[in-house]
């Protein structure tokens, strides 16, 4: 019983299992696609993301420079402007009476250029002996402070070019502490090009400031400008940079080419967009935080995972859908199954669908209703022996034969023949000791001979010298087993159809011996033989009297025979007429 | 449970996970987009002309740009204002922001306002001038006692170690100016040659008040050789009645902070030298803090230095230096 329950729950977990499968199967193959795709995309547009960004970080900072660039030039274009001044040149290279006066003229030419401009903060022109006009004369140089030193003066001087400073304080005038960027420019002799003078326009630096400091680059990306030597020109967090609380990878980007340079940061990446100017030698520089580019990207990785777990579900959903479709006929025919172990030959499986699941369904429907044939068949053939057996018992206790053998135990008994009447009763016990043989279907063949031994031994006290009999057996074979009762009634059906009849003496002679692998009992009389009605007759168990003599018959012989051995096995007659029979039963060996 | 129920289950299951995952990107959009967290900044005063909460302003915001917060620049008009500053903060509790970063007006009248934002779960940074409580919390500001022993140390050497010094302080009960003046003292005396009289000038930081202080105390305690102003209306005050006495190089004069007018007295050599703090560093810093703290409940309450430099006629140019004093374009 309990072996039988886990037999049913192993069975019913498989089916499960197989779903199971699928299901997995299904849903992580479509999940791993999607998660791969996902991946790759998310990567994909990441990196398409970060060059476009980049490349316009680029463009900007480009686009930075190129103004500051033509700025510039404007300004060098004034600071030109005035190389061929009649007035400047007058005032640089000779030293006249009316110095004043040119100063005043110079000083409002100077004014004239920038009045208009609230870029230039102001224009100096100096001499080599340090005379200096300015455009406003409200501007005083302060008394102490010595041009030569100063940084614009000298690096005008050596290099012979206009020059750009860094952005600073001009400490040059009384009063004044503006933020500027000097533009100097060595002013030339016509004639032999030698220096004549200094120009300096000072640039409002709020000029550089506001090209710069409006443009954001993400969330905190920025733009920065540094000079050739690495000197801040602009930067949004200059003083946190001298206070060093942040700090710009100066020295990198000086020895960068244009281009992007990354460099981490406070555990971020921050990438340079790197701009040089040929011109002032200035390098204007975006930072970008790659974070920030890359910002949108959580929002994109929600969106991947939200459409992964979309799609998981539907492709659990679909898998649990398709196995089940598939497993449903399964179930079916394991059901189907399982009535049938239990004993429902009836069982039939419906098919719903034509596929390959539905052919096994129709195979096992073609083999249960077989199975049912052959078990009902099966059941005739058992019905059938038991029928033929009870009647062969039956024979036995023929009540007319009984009553022969028991009427010669009667006379013999009277006529003193001890030794016979022993004989005869103990030969009559034994044949039905052997008859009834416990209810056992199969005898050995050692039993069979004694029972027919017995038979012939009473009916030998009936028939005296008229039967004489002999039995060889094969003693190989003595104890091979054969169903009950073969010989018996063949013998019988000798004594009464061709011994009997007979006026001489009748002759039986059995002999048992093994033919190939079968064993072959063989009875021949020298009686009265049979022609074909007779065995025709015999065979279908009719006797010319009818049933009267009441014996079990030959044919229930051939019957047993054939319903336990099958049709190979059975009983032949070979009979000539006045000339005797020989019945030849065949049976198959077994121990 | 048949195939049917199971699917209803599913779909159920299926629209609950989508659901929330909308949400949750809703949520998360939100959080960036709209509700980008506010600190608001509480200061002495905004006026566009002081220079220093101006600047201090524009450190405030790079630190907002930076971390990604908004930054609101609140304070009375005028630094004295108490009452007024007091309001504000109160209005700005009931807007219950993340974070809230405070420049005192006043040490001990701030107390209540102070430790009702931190009753209420916000953020505390104290700025520039610290206000008395006993709740912990973060003060950024320049070392005013150390930045005025540095003061003390250059008005020794400038007097040549010798001589008497007076004081004249801003405001009255202010912790920068409490501190200036003990840090100043304590370091002056241990110089053994040079006296500084007990007297106390206050100017109420008005450049007026100050000249008159000035000349006062002049007129008070001749032979006074130097005169350290604890901040830039101060020094100006000081720096303009010693010019006008005639008694610039004679009377030694150091400042704390800067201005034009004090940049051009010392290169006139009336003023020896300021002491300058690093206002836009502190901007930076207060908004850094309070961001930090505000995310992080473990971050350490500390008192953050942002620095100060002692400026003369000598550095006044240097490169580092130009945009601490001067820290605009214009």
């Amino acid at each position: 019983m309990n072996n039988n329950y886990e037999k049913k729950t192993t069975r019913k977990f498989h089916v499960k299992s197989i779903q199971a499968v699928i299901t997995f199967v299904f849903a992580v193959l479509i999940a791993g696609i999607i998660i791969i795709v996902g991946v790759l995309s998310y990567y994909t547009t990441g990196n398409i993301v970060k060059d476009n960004s980049t490349e316009n970080v680029y463009q900007l900072v480009r686009q930075v420079n190129y103004n500051i660039e033509y700025y510039l030039g404007n300004v060098e274009d004034i600071a030109l402007s005035f190389q061929y001044n009649k007035d400047i040149q007058a005032f640089l290279l000779y030293d006249s009476d009316n110095n004043e006066e040119l100063a005043k003229n110079i000083r409002e030419q100077l004014n004239t250029v920038i009045e208009t401009r609230t870029d230039v903060n102001s224009i100096a022109l100096i001499s080599d002996t340090g005379k200096v006009v300015i455009n406003n004369h409200n501007l005083k140089i302060k008394d102490d402070i010595d041009l030569n030193e100063q940084m614009w003066y000298q690096k005008a001087l050596s290099t012979g070019k206009f020059e750009v400073s860094d952005s600073h304080v001009q400490n040059l005038l009384v009063g004044k502490y503006d933020w500027v960027v000097s533009c100097s420019t060595v002013l030339k002799k016509p004639d032999n090009q030698e220096f004549m003078g200094m120009l300096l326009i000072d640039i409002n630096y709020n000029i550089i400031e506001d090209m710069v400091s409006k443009i954001v680059l993400g969330d905190k990306g920025y733009i920065f400008i540094i000079n050739e030597e690495g000197n801040i020109v602009y930067h949004p967090k200059q003083q946190l940079l001298y206070s060093n609380i942040k700090e710009e990878n100066i020295e990198l980007i000086l020895n960068s080419n244009d281009g992007n340079v990354t460099v981490e940061e406070d555990g971020l990446e921050k990438q340079y967009t790197i701009a040089t100017s040929k011109y002032s030698g200035w390098r204007v520089v975006g930072a970008v935080y790659i974070e920030d580019i890359l910002k949108y990207k959580p929002y994109l990785r929600n969106f991947f995972v939200i459409m992964s777990l979309i799609a998981v579900s539907v492709a659990i959903i679909i898998a649990i859908l398709v196995s089940s479709h598939i497993l449903s006929p399964i179930k079916g025919i394991l059901e189907g199954m399982k009535r049938f172990q239990d004993g429902d030959l009836d069982i039939n499986i419906k098919i719903k669908q034509e596929n390959e699941i539905s052919e096994i369904a129709k195979a096992f429907n073609s083999m249960t209703g077989r199975i049912k044939t052959l078990v009902s068949k099966n059941k005739e053939i058992e019905k059938a022996k038991r029928k033929s057996e009870l009647k062969a018992l039956q024979s036995q206790i023929n009540p007319h034969f009984l009553y022969n053998t028991l009427d010669s135990i009667v006379w013999m008994s009277e006529a003193g023949k001890n030794n016979s009447v022993i004989k005869m009763t103990s030969s009559l016990a034994k044949l039905f000791r052997i008859s009834i043989s416990k209810g056992k279907e199969f005898i050995t063949i050692k039993e069979e001979i004694e029972h027919i031994e017995s038979y012939l031994t009473i009916q030998k006290v009936r028939y005296g010298d008229k039967l004489q009999y002999e039995i060889i057996a094969n003693e190989k074979l003595l104890n091979y087993k054969i169903i009950k009762i073969v010989i018996q009634p063949i013998v019988e059906n000798a004594i009464y159809h061709g011994i009997k009849k007979l006026s001489g003496q009748g002759k039986i002679k059995i002999t048992i011996d093994r033919i190939e692998n079968r064993i072959l009992i063989k009875v021949e009389d020298n009686g009265m033989g049979m022609d074909r009605e007779t065995i025709k007759k015999v065979l279908e168990n009719k006797n010319e009297k009818g049933k009267k003599l009441g014996g079990v018959g030959i044919k229930n012989v051939d019957d047993r025979i054939k319903l336990n051995y099958g049709d190979d096995y059975g009983i032949c007659f070979e009979s000539e007429l006045f000339e005797g029979t020989i019945v030849k039963i065949w049976l198959p060996l077994e121990k | 449970m048949n195939k049917k129920s199971i699917l209803v289950i599913l779909i159920i299951v299926l629209t609950v996970i989508t659901f929330i995952a909308i949400m949750k990107t809703v949520e998360v959009i939100n959080r960036k987009e709209f509700a980008r967290p506010i600190v608001y900044v509480v200061v002495k005063s905004v006026d566009p002309d002081v220079e220093f909460w101006e600047v201090a302003k524009s450190g405030a915001n790079v630190a907002g740009i930076e971390l990604g917060v908004d930054v609101v620049w609140l304070g009375p008009r005028a630094e004295t204002d108490v009452d007024e500053q007091i309001n504000i903060v109160n209005e700005v509790i009931l807007k219950k922001p993340d974070a809230i970063v405070l420049a005192a007006s006043d040490f001990t009248r701030l107390q209540d306002t102070a430790e009702k934002i931190m009753d209420s779960n916000i953020t505390l940074v104290t700025l520039d001038s610290e206000v008395q409580t006993s709740y912990e919390h973060s003060f950024v500001a320049t070392n005013n006692i150390e930045a005025a022993k540095e003061a003390a140390r250059k008005m020794a050497e400038v007097i040549g170690e010798e001589g008497k010094v007076a004081i004249i302080s801003h405001v009255f009960g202010v912790s920068t100016a409490i501190d200036r003046e003990r840090g100043f003292r304590e370091e002056i005396n241990t110089y053994e040659n040079i006296q500084l009289i007990d007297k106390m000038f206050y100017s109420d930081a008005d450049t007026k008040k100050s000249y008159r202080e000035t000349l006062n105390m002049l007129e008070e305690f001749p032979g006074i050789k130097g005169i350290f102003g604890t901040n830039e209306t101060t020094a100006v005050g000081i720096g303009r009645a010693v010019k006008d006495k005639g008694l610039a190089g004679k009377v030694k004069v150091i400042g704390f902070d800067s201005n034009k007018e004090l940049v051009q007295l010392i290169e006139e050599g009336v003023i020896d030298a300021v002491m300058i703090q690093k206002p836009f560093n502190m901007g930076y810093m207060g908004i850094k803090k309070a961001v930090e703290e505000y995310q992080n409940d473990k971050a350490e309450k500390k008192f953050i230095d942002t620095g100060s430099v002692l400026i003369t006629k000598e550095n006044l140019y240097e490169k580092e230096n130009q945009k601490l004093i001067f820290p605009f374009a214009k």
